[in-house]
């Protein structure tokens, strides 16, 4: 661990021609100083003549961002067009706080796409795996299910209890042995 | 300017056993809560005040929405027991609520709050012993615990009194010292001098303003050694912490 | 500030650890975090003391010893003529913002309201174990009032029980000074508040100063100091004050659930045994703090307090 490379707020990191302003900076006149207190990083040069990036940061690693990969999200609330869940786990690693997604109708299932009904598909509290399909509009990436891997891979019913998958769209309770509707996830 | 009280003693030492242009003794330390993003404790001799930062974080109403930045929200509560006399005093109190305006412009303009749009930032301070400056000891918390907390802002904010005894300008006053002397207290930001705040609240000859203002910003200077030093080791022990 | 939220998943976890007598942090059902206990810090106040659970909760507590006027209005003859023999105690508990969000403004007025009057109606009550009287320094006139102060600093979970905790051991630093009563004939007396710094008395009955502890009842079982998690869990809540000779001053039962008699009795010897050690370790922990104050005194070293946070 090297302590000199930790900086606090206001502290100048050298000049402003030479760095693009990362996060934990901020250009004053033609210098550029840290924001906040942390360690001092400058992005590996990929391409000649570009300009490295310095940021300023207090954790080891960045916090996952979703890019276009499987990832893990729990349903939030349904509409009849769209599921809108929050995503937590970007391709195995853990995010730092939870991002927005959008399961459309369209998106649910590979087959029958028209048919497909969203209640019949996903309930909120189920915990899927889906993968990314564009980063989408300001608020929300874009998901999809049309996978046999993807889809619910833990629900409850509506007494509480878990519930085990019986075929690729339904589940049944341990408890009650009622059948419940999902688009089920194949297991691996 | 005489006083009645006898703030000097015959070997130049103050009341206290301080010398005109020391500062009290100061100890701070950030981290120190568990529910808050940021917090911090710190002592300039029998004050004692800590610090709470939440945020960024949504705004709680919809008045509160500022559309290009963030809002700072500054509370500042006494102890009841922390005065001389038992006192409860309300939130409302309204030198409580000037001190607590003081401490909101002189961050609005160094967070930087265009940052995080539409999100509020709430400061918490909480005085547990009073000892004068109160001013300069919620200031210094509260930067503690806003670079605690990971919110961005363009430098530290420093702050420190001095007054007047006797024609001669002394450094960071106590109660007994503040209560007979004229005051002066000054934020500034200690990479460039800029000046965030400036209080007077009594007479000063004008030609001894440049002196004691230049006492105030040799103190805030000394302050930000100590503030600087105990952000050091504390993200030092949080990077130890981390990597094992 | 809505009220946090716990989902069924985190509740059933709780639940089960508790079933199984392990909870998150490692404890069971009956232990208590790690108590860190300090007096003497605000040197403006007659006494104070400062209490933290584990990482977790933290109240600080400041005590002044005001000179007031015996009250009498408002009250019939007889209860009259007890007050006027009589000593207060003033309580008044605040949640600081700066312990969690949901205290922000105007949001902890009823809390605050609640735990004061808890405090005083176990103080100022005759299980409350101070001797109040012996605070009465002319009947009639003038007394001392006893004013009890606790913030609460930092909030894990359990916030009664600490603050009883840190009460107890506040008035155990208070210090009253001596007054000297002289008596001028034909019913004047007059008073004299000693100066001397080292001529004090301590609250007299301060040992016999009940603590609190809330037992939370979680499924069919119940704990002890909990954290705000297994707070949320938790279906009724029990508050039972003992002293030390393990008699129960008072019972509360709080929250939506019911507890079944035969737990309530259970409930209730818990408390009663858990209260009367940890009076006895509290009792330790002050009588080390003060062996310690003294042979240092003694060696002319400098006493040097943990201070508000050299503990974490």
């Amino acid at each position: 661990m090297n302590t000199k490379n930790i900086v606090t707020p206001g502290q100048r990191l050298g000049f402003a021609q030479d760095y693009v302003a990362g996060p934990g900076t901020y250009v004053r006149g033609n210098l550029l100083y840290a924001s906040v207190v942390g360690m001092k990083r400058v992005s590996k040069q990929t391409a000649e003549g570009e300009t490295l990036v310095l940021t300023v940061s207090r954790e080891k690693q960045q916090s996952a961002i979703p890019e276009v990969c499987s990832l893990v999200s729990k349903v939030i609330r349904i509409t009849p067009k769209e599921a809108v869940v929050s995503i937590m786990v970007v391709d195995n690693s853990p995010c730092k706080e939870d991002f927005q997604g959008i399961i459309r109708q369209q998106d649910v299932r590979a087959t029958e796409r028209d048919k497909v009904k969203i209640h019949e598909s996903f309930r909120p509290g189920d915990i899927i795996r889906a993968e990314v399909i564009s980063l989408g509009d300001a608020r929300s990436y874009y998901l999809s299910t049309a996978k046999n891997e993807l889809g619910v891979i833990y629900a409850q019913s509506i007494e509480g209890a878990a519930m085990i998958p019986i075929s690729w769209q339904e589940m049944q309770c341990t408890k009650t042995k009622a059948i419940e509707l999902r688009k089920c996830a194949k297991p691996f | 300017m005489s006083s009645r009280l006898e703030l000097i003693g015959p070997q130049g030492l103050r009341t206290d056993g301080r010398r005109f242009n020391e500062l009290r003794n100061m100890n701070c330390k950030p981290s120190v809560l568990s529910q808050a993003d940021g917090s911090a404790y710190i002592e300039q001799g029998n004050t004692k005040c800590l610090a709470a930062v939440y945020g960024p974080r949504e705004a709680r109403t919809k008045a509160q929405v500022l559309h290009n930045r963030a809002n700072i929200n500054v509370e500042i509560s006494l102890a009841p027991f922390s005065m001389e006399e038992r006192k409860k005093r309300s939130k409302s109190d309204k030198r409580i609520l000037e001190i607590a305006s003081a401490v909101k412009q002189t961050f609005e303009p160094i967070i930087m709050t265009e940052l995080y749009a539409r999100s509020q930032i709430d400061i918490y301070l909480q005085i547990l012993q009073f000892d004068g400056g109160t001013v300069q000891i919620c200031i210094n918390a509260a930067t503690l615990a806003i670079i605690d907390a990971g919110i961005p802002m363009k430098d530290y904010v420093c702050a420190c009194s001095a007054g007047c005894i006797d024609d001669e300008p002394v450094l960071d006053l106590n109660h007994l010292e503040e209560s007979n002397t004229p005051e002066l207290t000054v934020a500034l930001l200690p990479k460039n001098d800029k000046i965030t705040l400036l209080q007077m609240e009594s007479r000063l000859h004008i030609d001894k303003f440049q002196q004691v203002m230049e006492m105030a910003a040799k103190g805030c200077k000394e302050i930000h050694t100590v503030l600087d030093k105990a952000v050091r080791e504390n993200i030092k022990d949080l990077l130890k912490k981390s990597s094992i | 500030m809505p009220p946090a939220l716990i989902s069924p998943s985190e509740n059933d976890y709780i639940l089960r650890g508790v079933d199984s007598n392990i909870r998150a942090d490692g404890r069971g059902r009956l232990d208590y975090r790690q108590i860190i206990l300090e007096t003497g810090l605000i040197t403006q106040a007659s006494g104070s003391a400062r209490c933290r659970l584990g990482e977790g909760t933290d109240v600080l507590v400041g005590i002044k010893v005001e000179l007031g006027a015996v009250e009498l209005d408002g009250a019939d003859e007889d209860v009259a003529a007890i007050k006027a023999k009589r000593g207060r105690v003033v309580c008044n508990v605040e949640c600081s913002p700066i312990a969690s969000q949901q205290f922000a403004g105007r949001g902890a007025d009823d809390f605050n309201n609640e735990l004061t009057q808890m405090l005083d109606r176990v103080l100022n009550g005759p299980q409350g174990g101070l001797n109040l009287e012996k605070l009465c320094i002319i009947p009639g006139q003038q007394c001392w009032i006893v004013y009890i102060d606790a913030i609460v600093l930092d909030y894990a979970g359990n916030i009664l029980d600490t603050i009883f905790m840190a009460t107890r051991a506040a008035l155990y630093n208070t210090k009253i000074p001596k007054t000297i009563i002289q008596d001028r004939g034909d019913g004047e007396i007059e008073f004299d508040i000693s100066d001397d710094e080292e001529e004090w008395e301590r609250i007299e009955g301060w040992d016999k100063v009940p603590v609190a502890i809330t037992l939370n009842k979680i499924g069919s079982r119940h704990i002890v100091d909990a954290t705000p998690l297994e707070e949320l869990t938790t279906e009724a809540k029990l508050l039972v004050t003992v002293n030390k000779d393990g008699k129960v001053c008072g019972l509360q039962k709080s929250g939506g659930g019911s507890i079944n008699p035969s737990l309530l009795n259970d409930m209730v010897q818990t408390g009663r045994s858990l209260g009367q050690s940890l009076i006895q370790s509290l009792d330790e922990m002050l009588q080390r703090e003060e062996n310690d104050i003294n042979l240092k005194r003694a060696r002319k070293e400098r006493i040097e307090k943990l201070g508000f946070f050299a503990a974490i």
